[in-house]
């Protein structure tokens, strides 16, 4: 899953292991979690 | 029977109607409301959307939008069409929306595959876009009708009161009270002051002038025969192609139910 970092906005693998979770690059600790590349089907309702 | 159109505008029309129950007056707005069958679009492929709605709300507004159809008769409800509701030309319009910020998205920005199919109003705002914020939607509608989803409602406001009769006997004593009190103008005075029905068709039955009459001299009687319907179509169809869809809904039903009762004997 690819999140991006919103201070260097960098994409940025998360290691689920380590408990905490923060950018390799530029140590913030705000992600976001990018859009899907797939498609998103809707009911229009 | 007797039909008498009273007003006709557009998406509205107002006729009286004479000579029928209640219960056939009741039939004629329920069918308006959510029998008559229109388009909408069904089921939305969102590509991008990075506006600041989520994307099931771009899907609620972008199905609420009421759609024109020329040729609305050419289409098929999609559990009547020869695919079986797989999905073909016959029952469904494909649509795609494209559009770049920064700006307001609107209704006109949907692309329908088929010419005549447009939404019905072409500036129903629908989203906001940002500087390099986008909307990609591809799609389609389909032809159902009102009592699946209110998105297919063809009527808007559909109604019917009964047509008043308003008498004044002759214990009226001119004190003008009913005629100040009547919100819809439907009372006025005479030469000699004593009051009198000019407009009923206006009447609404609220009654407010029995309550002022200290005499007792305003009577007001339904006719319980005739009816003032009134209907307003969602912008799909003429309000007089809304009606005339409403009776053959109704005789069609009729049929239907003739046909299985001789299937039964």
């Amino acid at each position: 899953m690819a999140y991006r970092c919103t201070r260097c906005k960098k994409t940025v693998e998360v290691d689920y292991e380590y408990s905490g979770i923060r950018c390799p690059y530029c140590g913030h600790r705000i992600l976001m979690k990018e859009r899907p590349t797939t498609v998103k089907r809707l009911k229009a309702v | 029977m007797k039909v008498e159109l009273l007003e006709l505008e557009g998406d509205r029309i107002r006729f009286l109607l004479s000579g029928a129950t209640m219960a056939f007056a009741n039939g004629i707005r329920r069918v308006c409301m959510a029998e008559v069958p229109c388009l909408a679009i069904d089921e939305i492929a969102l590509y991008d959307n990075t506006s600041v709605l989520f994307d099931e709300q771009i899907a609620l507004r972008i199905g609420l939008v009421p759609l024109k159809a020329e040729n609305l008769d050419t289409f098929a409800r999609p559990e009547d069409c020869e695919c079986g509701g797989q999905g073909c030309p016959g029952c469904r319009v494909d649509f795609i929306l494209s559009v770049e910020g920064p700006g307001m998205v609107y209704s006109r920005d949907i692309h329908f595959t088929d010419p005549g199919v447009t939404a019905a109003f072409d500036n129903i705002p629908l989203v906001v876009l940002g500087e390099g914020e986008k909307l990609v939607i591809e799609g389609f509608a389909t032809k159902r009708i009102g009592s699946d989803h209110a998105k297919w409602n063809s009527g808007t406001l559909c109604g019917y009161k009964s047509l008043p009769s308003i008498e004044i006997s002759g214990a009226c004593n001119g004190c003008g009270k009913c005629v100040k009190e009547c919100p819809r103008q439907a009372l006025i005075q005479d030469e000699g002051g004593r009051a009198k029905a000019t407009n009923t068709l206006n009447c609404s039955l609220c009654k407010l002038c029995i309550e002022v009459c200290e005499a007792g001299a305003v009577k007001i009687i339904p006719i319980l025969d005739s009816f003032v319907m009134t209907a307003e179509s969602s912008g799909e169809m003429p309000a007089k192609e809304l009606v005339a869809s409403a009776s053959q809904e109704i005789r069609k039903r009729a049929v239907e139910f003739e046909a299985k009762l001789a299937e039964l004997s």
